[in-house]
């Protein structure tokens, strides 16, 4: 008797808890583009260079206030050298239509080797964006003329690494103003001697990672004259080479000074923390925060990274995609110095079991004032259906809606392209129109890019620009704290890297509501911190750093 | 009607469940039919396509049945091919009186819907189970982490408190659910009960390596350092016996 009782009580609670969210405020609408689609080596994939897809950027290239596109393309097997090429696209969006035109040639932009990803950042300080590029033999960098014109500075700046660059995140390292770069390596690949077939659930799939050699990452310092110089080994990040897939730098410690977190497939992730007032002697202290690894004490196949804070304690938190049967994870970022594996607890866990997660996102995407969590999944494998893996090689993203018991998920209108099954790998999230919300544009491995318009019912919400110093004029790595008249902060971060292969240099957006901000304190990755009390209810807030004062010289 | 299953055969289970991520410690009972031994030992032995076969061959010969029907689901559960598995031990379940019925089929009928994120179907699975057998401490377990993902912890709580007072014969069984209780302990800020909990865990099973990063990060909260490195250098030298598949390099099985 008295276990039935229990039975049905669990029934009960069962059920409620897996209701899905019944009032969603979230609306997307898929919009056509001329955005062209990517190719990343055959349809079907046979080795695993072509697995990963190709990332995406959004930035603003003309300063004209609006942001513009990246799109990132690999080629074929083949001919590692004749892909369709990398394309840059302008905003010429209005109010009621999302517009991207292809100024690839005009930009003089010539990239058709095979690329994986791409890190934004104004290297020299001039007031426009460059371009960082990853790709299967050497990376490229593109410095940004302010004319709408870029040139190929790789070999005069050093930062040509010949490795299988993955993601790539620029940061000030250092703490010297200029921004610095580190790059993501995966594994050694010649496709002329590719690695044995492999088995996954008993099925023959392409071989790798499994025992194949991971590549070492690198760590370029900025040198303010246009040339970078490797640190890798002087700063402290030649720690054993791992498959390195994402990277996010930002002040996770608190400190003010940034941090730097890489998600590794299939290996430990690894957490560098600044030790010293140097600001270049980094140690890995991934284990013994506890953020390398999953709760169960297991390493993931870290794909995507999102940042947010989740738990409301103004400190960064991690949220890392993952393997299909596996589980993504959040860990939460503790005062004590220590990531908690809360995945369960925020209801995260067992919702990912059937999917292979890519790129990730935080955002108030229903601007009731709470970050949602949007996340695109597809399997590596051809082969991948639910009778053989338990899950399909196209899969439907996973949208997530933040609620007092931690994330829902949105209900799925079937009726709507935009929770159609894709083989989806990058995304990029920012206001395309400029209309106050966060809109989401998807890259698959090969095909479509798709822009999803955010219809979301407008409320105030003020969007902050940064202008940082002279030499990292968008001010990554910097951390914005706004305060609220209930009392409530709410925490965002300025920071490369994160996504996957991809970056978005956005302005920040944070919906209030009905409440009103008193004061933004924001945290520059100088070390400098500056409070603003006087902060409008709603509109654009340009925050210009201050310049040190002598005492902080 | 059913033999009792040697004792090597029960050996053999226990490893096979704690392979497919299921520690179960206990033989199924009650135990197979002695016609399906020979197919029960192939799957442990990671030969679940052979034993399919013959599986087949004998429902070809005998009709289908639970145990048979039960094995088929097994040999596609201990591959992690979840979805097959479920579709077998649903065809197993449909034998739901007791002179037919296969009682550990809604045991793992409830992992399986759980490894595939089905909450709703593994809490019945389990829940049919502990009907059938109130004693089960690792279907206990499994409704425990489903309270979990409900971010129910007083429930949670309950249920691993349950599963350690029925599985007082079985360390292990009883040192998973210490450890997720002291994880529930950590969660609500409670150090010095987590920290208990996790040594009584690991004084059961100093095999449960997550336990012993637990253990670690909870003496570090603490400020206890020399006791953290200890216990992180034992989670690692645990893990890497214990589970060296987990030190190799590819996606996660």
């Amino acid at each position: 008797m008295k276990w039935w009782l229990i039975g049905c009580l669990i029934i009960v609670g069962c059920d409620e808890g897996n209701s899905i969210s019944a009032i969603s405020n979230i609306k997307f609408t898929e919009v056509q583009t001329e955005i062209a689609s990517t190719v990343c080596g055959a349809d079907d994939p046979t080795q695993i260079l072509e697995v990963n897809g190709t990332g995406l950027a959004l930035f603003d290239f003309d300063n004209d206030n609006d942001l513009d596109l990246f799109v990132v393309n690999a080629a074929s097997l083949d001919d590692f050298t004749s892909g369709p090429g990398c394309r840059l696209y302008e905003n010429n969006s209005t109010t009621n239509e999302i517009v991207f035109s292809d100024v690839t040639e005009h930009a003089k932009i010539q990239i058709s080797t095979w690329a994986n990803g791409v890190a934004i950042g104004d290297v020299d300080g001039d007031g426009n964006e460059d371009i960082y590029i990853t790709c299967h033999g050497p990376n490229v960098l593109l410095m940004n003329n302010g004319d709408g014109t870029f040139r190929d500075t790789t070999g005069s700046a050093r930062v040509g690494d010949q490795g299988w660059g993955t993601s790539a995140a620029f940061g000030d390292l250092d703490g010297d103003g200029d921004l610095d770069l580190y790059v993501c390596n995966y594994l050694v690949f010649n496709p002329l001697s590719p690695p044995a077939r492999a088995r996954y659930k008993s099925q023959s799939v392409l071989g790798g990672p499994h025992g194949m050699i991971p590549q070492a990452d690198v760590v370029y310092e900025n040198l303010g004259d246009g040339t970078f110089q490797d640190v890798t080994t002087q700063w402290g990040f030649a720690t054993t080479p791992s498959f390195a897939l994402n990277v996010a730098i930002l002040d996770f410690t608190g400190d003010g000074f940034v941090d730097v977190f890489v998600g590794n497939d299939s290996m430990s992730n690894k957490f560098y923390v600044n030790t010293d007032d140097s600001k270049t002697a980094f140690t890995e202290i991934g284990l013994h925060t506890g953020v390398a690894i999953n709760g169960d004490g297991a390493m993931q196949a870290t794909m995507g990274i999102a940042i947010a804070d989740v738990n409301g304690n103004q400190r960064p938190d991690i949220f890392t995609t993952n393997f299909s049967s596996d589980t993504n994870t959040l860990h939460l970022n503790d005062v004590s110095g220590f990531f908690d594996d809360r995945t369960m607890k925020y209801r995260l866990g067992l919702s990912s079991r059937s999917m292979l997660g890519w790129s990730c996102g935080f955002h108030d995407f229903d601007l009731d004032g709470d970050e949602d969590l949007l996340i695109v999944n597809g399997h590596v494998y051809p082969e991948a259906t639910s009778e053989t893996m338990d899950s399909e090689r196209a899969q439907p993203m996973s949208l997530f809606e933040r609620d007092s018991r931690g994330f829902s998920k949105h209900k799925d209108d079937s009726s709507s392209t935009v929770f159609q099954p894709h083989r989806d790998r990058a995304a990029v999230f920012g206001d395309v129109d400029n209309d106050g919300d966060t809109d989401v544009i998807i890259n698959q491995r090969g095909g479509a890019v798709r822009v999803l318009r955010n219809d979301a019912e407008h409320t105030n919400t003020l969007t902050i620009h940064l202008h940082g110093n002279q030499q990292n004029p968008r001010g990554l790595g910097a951390s914005i704290h706004v305060l609220l008249n209930d009392g409530s902060i709410l925490s965002r971060w300025n920071h490369d890297g994160s996504g996957f292969q991809s970056s978005a240099s956005t302005p920040i957006t944070v919906a209030v509501g009905e409440r009103t901000p008193e004061q933004i304190t924001v945290a520059w990755p100088d070390g400098t911190s500056q409070v603003m009390k006087i902060v409008p209810a709603q509109g654009t807030f340009i925050i210009q750093q201050l310049k040190p004062t002598a005492s902080q010289q | 009607m059913f033999l009792k299953t040697p004792n090597l055969l029960s050996c053999l289970f226990a490893s096979l469940l704690i392979a497919s991520g299921c520690d179960h410690n206990k033989p199924p009972q009650p135990t197979l039919h002695p016609d399906l031994e020979t197919h029960f030992i192939l799957i442990s032995e990671g030969n679940s396509g052979s034993a399919r076969v013959r599986l087949r061959q004998h429902m070809d010969t005998h009709g289908e049945s639970a145990q048979p029907l039960f094995l088929m689901g097994l040999s596609y559960h201990k591959e992690k091919r979840y979805i097959k598995a479920v579709q077998w031990f649903e065809k197993s379940a449909q034998f739901d009186v007791p002179t037919t019925q296969y009682p550990p089929t809604w045991h793992f009928l409830g992992w399986s819907q759980y490894y595939l994120g089905n909450a709703t179907a593994s809490h019945e699975a389990f829940n049919h189970y502990l009907m059938l057998n109130p004693n089960e401490g690792d279907s206990l377990f499994g409704l425990g982490l489903l309270a979990m993902e409900e971010g129910n912890f007083e429930e949670a709580s309950k249920l691993f408190q349950q599963s350690i007072d029925v599985q007082q014969d079985l360390p292990k069984g009883q040192a998973k659910s210490k450890a997720r209780l002291a994880d529930i302990r950590e969660q609500q800020g409670n150090f010095s009960e987590a920290l208990q909990l996790y040594r009584e865990a690991l004084d059961l099973d100093p095999d449960l390596y997550e336990a012993w990063y637990h253990l670690a990060t909870t003496y570090k909260r603490e400020g206890m350092e020399e006791e953290c490195n200890a216990a992180l250098e034992m989670y690692s030298v645990t893990r890497t016996r214990v589970r060296p598949d987990l030190h190799t390099t590819r996606f996660p099985e």
